[in-house]
């Protein structure tokens, strides 16, 4: 098992608040690991601190033994740190081949090629529906994404991250918003990422992450309250009473 | 020495103009989050109604112009509500773009009423001439305007952090979302602060007319000018437009007096540098930048 | 990538309409305009050259979302730059479009590096502070620009060596066309190319583009220069074609009636701009004549009706009729 990213003692604070204390983790090739926690427990800045939205107040980052602190988000995308949203950030005025397509264009470097080629084109776009096409979206590939069902465009968000080529993929609640009878579909487009990925999962639903990982981090008021296997989280009495509050949900 | 004081004296009150004009702007700004273009139309309006009110119905100063502001404050009011509200939530491009159409409308609609001519506010005898301070004398309406401005900000500063009003309308600022749902009616609370910005911006203008003198070009003119002070103090801001309006003020006063032909230049750098160390503005929150 | 993307059908059975099919309107409507008022050529080639100008802002405002306000620094250095060239190096106008295209890029760079951090009111007064600077040092610095005279009688010999600008302004007319059609090509070809459809997702959200690891500044620097390199080459046809360069060049009314016109043909295409340009000024052109405050209230009213019931513009509006058309007949 190859060891991919390496967080140590990443910390943040805001003011005097502290939203990240002293985070130890490391994320191994064929990784499922879920991050759950309670609102405001620091889920979501985590990410934002692995990905480079923000920058950590103390600790380090490392991608396959290099340290990332110094680069900028942009930068730790084109080398496979690959992040989703909570609230799906996609641009609705643009079709939803084309949200994909940019994405592509970041990984083949075309971004600042300023002259259409048919060719190019025409690979880009084969690529973009051979991404969507498993999703079920191959026959909505020209509809403009703000017409879609929230849902779909939830489906929309991993396909942009794997149009990346991640080599850690951080997906950020992948079924929030998304109607009980549309998460199965999600669900089952995680279980059919690719095996080697090492995959950190932020997830409010506790089924959806009994199902999808192996490893569960418990995260309470930015600091790592325990670790272990799906089964060691549901047994603890802590985390039950943190967590789940009065008998779960 | 002496210059130096009649670049105080004159700076701070321009300033307290800028202020009484801008304020209102800044303080949409921050809460509906529209850019108007327009708002300088409210001070020419206030402007020409109190010229009109005392040239026709011969009213005293300050009758015309507790009238005026009033007048300008109520106009405004169906102007929120049928146009401007429209443009709530959309583009920012396309809020100067209505913005600056309405500015042309008030400019056409006050030339065919009016004419293209300057026209003069005349000032009492009691604010007119000089007054003496003790240590030299000073125009006695710029004296009287660094007063009526200082008023205003304290005035301001009570209303919005004491009121009820204030209360809601800071707590809308911060949270535009919370503020429906606790049960604040924003829609009321909208058309109150435009009509008090647009009150605010007519006094402003009447106190104003003579280092701002009304002609039907004013809201084109200025425009620059009043959203300078509003960029540069940070949108939402009381105290932040305070500050870039003694800035700007200032800054324009001593380069006229000190370098007149470098006045606009060293007006539109000070601008330049402020907004590029703080592109949030003086004392604005980062994520409105 | 947008036309091949968004509509397949629309690429093989038309291919040339599809490639040069709005150019050869373009020159076809031109064409017709010039034979019909052949006392006007001055105002068509004024259009001509404003619709190049407007092109400009379509494809930085209405493309990659760059808000300005001060477009004419872009198109003024543009302009001084070709008319300093014609004045003290050589009068070849294609040298001295080249010249006014490297002057409008320059300062488009040089100006982007602080004004593309930031947004909305903080871009847009940016923008306005810069191009004002730039006016007043043109202002000031009289030994070199005119200062407030301007400069006159600038030079052009005739192109190719062979062809003269003729008192008519037939040969002025026929320059700027040709010139507008290039661009009007160039810069369809370079929003369809994945440059372009990058800054439509940049316009759309830059935090998504930042996550998918799209060097944002950069990439809008980048597109601001190429807009420069077009408003900068209005400004040297301008300097050629009347001879004179005046600080209106660079002044704030040019920029604000730039975006003006765009946003009545439509702000989210390049054809808005050739659509609103030409209404813009024919109505200007009639209105004004009459009294030019009637004007302002004209184009006032048509303002706000624009962004309150035609937020496509004119383009919008004949996109819409156009496709109901397609559907009736097909």
């Amino acid at each position: 098992m190859t060891e991919r990213l390496r967080l140590s003692g990443l910390t943040k604070t805001f003011g005097g608040l502290t939203v990240a204390s002293h985070i130890d983790l490391s994320l191994n090739d064929g990784d499922r690991t879920a991050l759950i926690g309670p609102n405001g427990a620091g889920k979501t800045t985590l990410i934002n601190l692995i990905s480079g939205a923000l920058a950590p107040s103390a600790g380090d980052i490392h991608l396959d033994g290099a340290r990332l602190n110094p680069l900028d988000q942009a930068s730790r995308t084109r080398l496979g740190i690959v992040r989703t949203f909570q609230v799906s950030r996609l641009c609705r005025d643009l079709s939803v081949i084309e949200n994909v397509s940019l994405a592509l264009i970041q990984r083949h470097r075309a971004a600042f090629r300023l002259w259409p080629s048919a060719r190019r084109d025409r690979a880009i776009r084969s690529e973009a529906i051979a991404l969507l096409e498993p999703l079920g979206l191959a026959d909505k590939a020209g509809r403009l994404v703000g017409a879609l069902a929230y849902g779909e465009q939830r489906l929309i968000e991993i396909a942009i991250a794997l149009a990346l080529n991640p080599r850690v993929l951080l997906l950020d609640e992948p079924a929030a918003g998304v109607p009980e009878s549309e998460s199965g579909v999600i669900l089952d487009l995680l279980s059919r990422l690719p095996g080697d990925l090492p995959i950190l999962l932020i997830e409010h639903d506790m089924e959806l992450v009994f199902r999808f990982a192996r490893r569960v981090i418990v995260l309470v008021a930015g600091a790592i309250l325990f670790e272990g296997t799906p089964a060691e989280v549901a047994e603890n009495q802590q985390i039950r009473e943190i967590y789940f509050g009065r008998g779960g949900h | 020495m002496t210059l130096f004081a009649s670049i105080l004296i004159d700076g701070m009150a321009y300033a307290m103009i800028l202020f009484m004009i801008t304020v209102g702007l800044s303080i949409t700004l921050g809460l509906m989050h529209v850019v108007n273009m327009a708002h300088g139309a409210f001070a020419m309006l206030g402007g020409f109604a109190a010229v009109e009110l005392m040239s026709r119905l011969g009213l005293r100063f300050e009758p015309a112009l507790v009238i005026a502001v009033l007048a300008t404050a109520l106009v405004s009011v169906p102007i929120e509500r049928v146009v401007i509200s429209r443009i709530y939530g959309r583009p920012e491009l396309d809020q100067a773009l209505l913005t600056i159409g309405l500015a042309f409308v008030a400019i056409a609609l006050v030339n065919l009423w009016l004419g293209a001519s300057f026209s003069s506010i005349d000032l009492p005898a009691r604010l007119s001439g000089p007054v003496d301070l003790g240590f030299r004398s000073f125009p006695r309406h710029r004296v009287a305007v660094i007063v009526l401005g200082c008023a205003i900000s304290v005035a301001l500063w009570l209303f919005i952090g004491r009121s009820r009003f204030g209360i809601r309308l800071r707590a809308a600022v911060d949270n535009p979302g919370i503020a429906e749902s606790v049960g604040i009616n924003t829609t009321l609370l909208y058309s109150m602060t435009f009509a008090i910005g647009a009150g605010l911006a007519a006094l402003g203008g009447i106190a104003g007319a003579e280092l701002l003198p009304m002609e039907a070009n004013y809201p084109i003119k200025y425009m620059v000018l009043f959203l300078a002070v509003v960029a540069v103090g940070g949108q939402g801001t009381l105290f932040g437009t305070f500050l870039a309006a003694l800035l700007l003020g200032v800054v324009d006063t001593a380069s006229k007096y000190l370098l007149p032909d470098l006045a606009s230049i060293s007006f539109y750098l000070t601008m330049l540098v402020a907004l590029a160390l703080r592109p949030q503005g003086l004392l604005g929150r980062k994520d409105a930048a | 990538m947008a036309d091949i993307v968004a509509d397949p059908s629309r690429v093989e059975p038309g291919r040339w309409r599809a490639l040069i099919g709005p150019e050869l309107a373009v020159v076809a409507v031109g064409l017709l305009a010039a034979i019909v008022f052949p006392d006007d050529l001055g105002f068509i080639t004024r259009i001509n050259i404003l619709s190049i100008f407007t092109l400009s802002i379509a494809l930085v405002v209405g493309q990659a979302g760059i808000g300005t306000l001060g477009q004419a620094a872009l198109f003024g250095a543009g302009s001084y730059a070709a008319a300093l060239w014609a004045l003290h190096v050589s009068a070849e106008p294609f040298s001295g479009l080249l010249v006014g295209a490297l002057a409008g890029a320059g300062v488009a760079a040089a100006s982007g590096l602080l004004i593309l951090r930031t947004r909305g009111l903080t871009l847009i007064m940016l923008s306005i502070a810069f191009a004002q600077v730039l006016l007043e040092i043109a202002n000031k610095a009289a030994f070199v620009t005119g200062g407030d005279d301007g400069l006159a009688d600038i030079p052009v010999n005739p192109i190719l060596g062979a062809v003269a600008f003729d008192f008519h302004g037939r040969v002025g007319f026929c320059y700027t066309l040709a010139a507008l059609v290039v661009v009007y090509f160039c810069l369809r070809r370079l929003i369809a190319s994945p440059f372009g459809l990058t800054c439509r997702g940049i316009k759309g959200d830059r935090l998504r583009m930042r996550a998918i690891g799209a060097p944002v500044v950069r990439h809008l620097l980048c597109v601001y220069a190429i807009g420069g390199a077009v408003a900068g080459i209005a400004g040297a046809l301008s300097a050629q074609t009347t001879q004179v360069v005046g600080l209106g060049n660079l002044g704030f009314e040019l920029s604000a009636e730039g975006l003006v016109m765009l946003s009545i043909g439509g702000v989210g295409h390049l054809a808005g701009a050739l659509l609103g340009v030409p209404t813009f000024m024919i109505v200007r052109h009639v209105t004004a004549t009459i009294n030019p405050y009637h004007w302002l209230l004209v184009i006032g009213v048509l303002l706000v009706v624009t962004v309150l019931f035609l937020p496509g513009g004119l383009y919008g509006m004949v996109d819409k009729w156009r496709r109901r058309a397609g559907q009736g007949g097909s």
